[in-house]
């Protein structure tokens, strides 16, 4: 049976290493500290918040799990009408019913169809948990998507929620989410014009990185030699969702033909990713699009035909997106090459890039504004007129038959 | 579709499922589709390509089938009421299962404790939905909570989703990305396969 799984949250083998996320999340919780696990698309935020419910590996971190009662939770489940009260009120039944006995203060919050719950009451049964030695750990994925429910996206329901897990040391939070603290606290001031609050920040961010390459190696060569490897990497860089891809399809590839042509599957782990990479793209502002195409211009730089396609300046244009390049190296969208330069790691992104968001603009006659807003860059006033004179200037250097010049570019001077 | 093209892909879907997927039919025709997900709810045939036929509880569901005022919980009934006559259902857990789809509002975190103690019982739910775009005809409350719930549970143990629709999975991320703005897209947990 083929052991890559992509698109789902891994577990067992499939779940690789974060220990240092692990033990970072573990040690605030001994503490009483609550986190928020951020990051983009399918870095593995769900995987890494379902190994955090199995307690029996705590004690590893120096945690006693008998002081804790995990309670997992997903925003998913909440319908429109699902109010705060349901929220808590879960929470409550879930911790009563796996310790009954820890948790026996947040009994009387649980009782069916009581549907008001007194805040003050319920921070004093969270006090009193916390005074026991006892911790409440609640567990919840997806929770950006509290922002899509008229109920949830108030300060009725994050005020109170800042207010018990800091205020009372038996309850502590682990949340999921896409959008930083930063940005969904953002997005909670817009709700109300006068709060420019912070009721988020007890929240403290774990960001999740790709692989590490060790971790890689150990992972797949039970399953593909040494070649498959090499080209899971090519095409996938660090990131876990496009390793479990570009595993999937090169160990069907070895477990189909004698002689394996590991270079075979390229246009369809593209294709499979379209969804996720539109998806990715999304997220990022213009400016962080932006750069993404800068870079994928650079590394072509002097490959594809030295005469007609000759774009010295981008390099020295990227230097004004260097803060949007820090950014995307935070949420794993680059990563760093040997050099310690941050670079697009996976060949499918960039071909994807290359095909989505370049090629269309190529051998026509361009208006670069017109072009920009063609591809979805927003221009109000975050690309100056010399960004757009120099944008301009190169990408009429590029040559018709880009897309297959390309390529054949980004591929390892060997694979050439 | 040949007859030996529907036994490679047969086999590829019962392979996808076993190991742990779920997945998105798109492509060919609406007679195509819907007789695949015919084909495999047929337990003969899970004989010939499932290892342990008897760890899958299986269901279908057609959204062309149900009203245009579909609710999240006409949704889950109709899918999941068969259930309760199938023989490898475990007897422990046909009460809670018949007392959460009696209820007269269905609560999604009852069925998600089904699921999870299904998945304790190593069985796995199998739900087939045929023309998943019908779906966005329905109220919109209902195609938030009803793909919400979907891939809340299918991306747990308990439950997989064998989805066929005439869209795409990013046509449809993009037609209800209104009502997702935050958090993850509906179908970025699905295997998407072409006919």
């Amino acid at each position: 049976m083929n052991p890559f799984i992509p698109f789902q949250p891994a577990f067992g083998a499939n779940f690789l290493n974060r220990e240092a996320e692990q033990r970072e999340i573990l040690d605030r919780l001994g503490m009483g500290v609550s986190s928020a696990l951020v990051g983009n698309p399918h870095i593995g935020k769900t995987s890494l918040l379902r190994k955090l419910a199995d307690t029996k590996s705590w004690a590893v971190y120096g945690l006693d799990p008998s002081q804790y009662t995990v309670v997992e939770l997903n925003f998913e489940l909440f319908t429109s009408e699902k109010t705060p009260d349901d929220f808590w009120q879960q929470i409550c039944r879930r911790a009563a019913l796996a310790s009954p006995q820890s948790a026996a203060p947040l009994q009387p919050f649980t009782v069916q169809g009581k549907k008001r719950i007194d805040l003050g009451f319920l921070n004093e049964a969270f006090v009193k948990i916390g005074t026991q030695g006892q911790r409440v750990v609640v567990l919840i994925d997806e929770f950006d998507k509290f922002l899509n429910l008229p109920n949830f996206a108030t300060l009725d329901f994050v005020n109170p929620l800042r207010a018990i897990a800091s205020v009372s040391t038996g309850l502590v939070l682990v949340t999921t989410s896409r959008l930083s603290i930063a940005e969904l606290q953002g997005e909670i001031n817009k709700l109300k014009q006068d709060s420019q609050g912070s009721p988020l920040n007890f929240l403290q961010p774990v960001s999740l990185q790709g692989f590490a390459d060790k971790d890689i190696q150990q992972w797949m060569s039970p399953h593909l030699p040494v070649e498959g490897i090499a080209e899971a990497r090519l095409l996938a860089g660090r990131h876990p969702l496009l390793l479990q891809l570009a595993g999937k399809l090169l160990w069907s590839e070895k477990e189909t033909n004698s002689i394996p042509r590991w270079d075979a599957h390229r246009d369809k782990f593209v294709a499979n990713l379209d969804a996720h990479f539109r998806d990715l793209w999304r997220y990022l502002d213009a400016r962080a699009q932006f750069a993404l195409v800068l870079m994928v211009l650079r590394d072509l730089e002097g490959q594809l035909s030295g005469k007609s396609f000759n774009v010295e300046k981008v390099s020295q244009d990227l230097q004004w997106f260097t803060a949007e390049v820090k950014r995307l190296g935070e949420r794993a969208v680059l990563e760093k090459n040997a050099q310690g330069e941050w670079v697009i790691g996976s060949l499918g992104l960039r071909l994807w890039l290359i095909e989505n968001k370049i090629a269309a603009a190529v051998g026509t006659p361009l208006d670069v504004p017109q072009w920009l807003h063609h591809k979805e860059f927003k221009l109000g006033g975050l690309i100056t007129n010399e960004e757009i004179a120099a944008i301009q200037g190169f990408v009429q250097a590029i040559p018709t038959d880009f897309i297959s010049l390309a390529k054949k570019a980004l591929l390892p001077k060997d694979l050439q | 579709m040949s007859a030996r093209v529907e036994e490679s892909l047969l086999s590829r879907l019962y392979q996808d499922l076993y190991s742990g997927h779920n997945v998105f039919l798109t492509g060919g025709s609406i007679q195509q589709r819907a007789q695949l997900l015919q084909q495999l709810l047929d337990p003969n045939i899970h004989k010939r390509f499932l290892p342990e036929p008897e760890q899958f509880l299986w269901v279908y569901i057609d959204c062309a089938r149900l009203p245009a005022n579909t609710s999240l919980t006409l949704f889950w009934k109709s899918a999941l009421h068969p259930t309760l006559e199938q023989q490898n259902l475990p007897r422990s857990l046909k009460p809670f299962l018949q007392a959460t789809l009696n209820s007269s509002f269905l609560d999604l975190f009852d069925l998600e404790t089904y699921f999870l103690k299904l998945s304790d019982e190593q069985r796995v739910q199998v739900l087939l939905v045929d023309n998943l775009e019908m779906l966005l005809k329905w109220p919109k409350e209902t195609i938030s909570s009803t793909l919400s719930s979907l891939r809340s549970f299918s991306s747990r143990a308990g439950l997989r989703a064998i989805i066929s629709s005439s869209k795409g999975i990013e046509t449809l991320n993009q037609q209800t990305a209104l009502l997702n703005q935050y958090g993850s897209p509906f179908f970025n947990i699905y295997l998407e396969r072409r006919l």
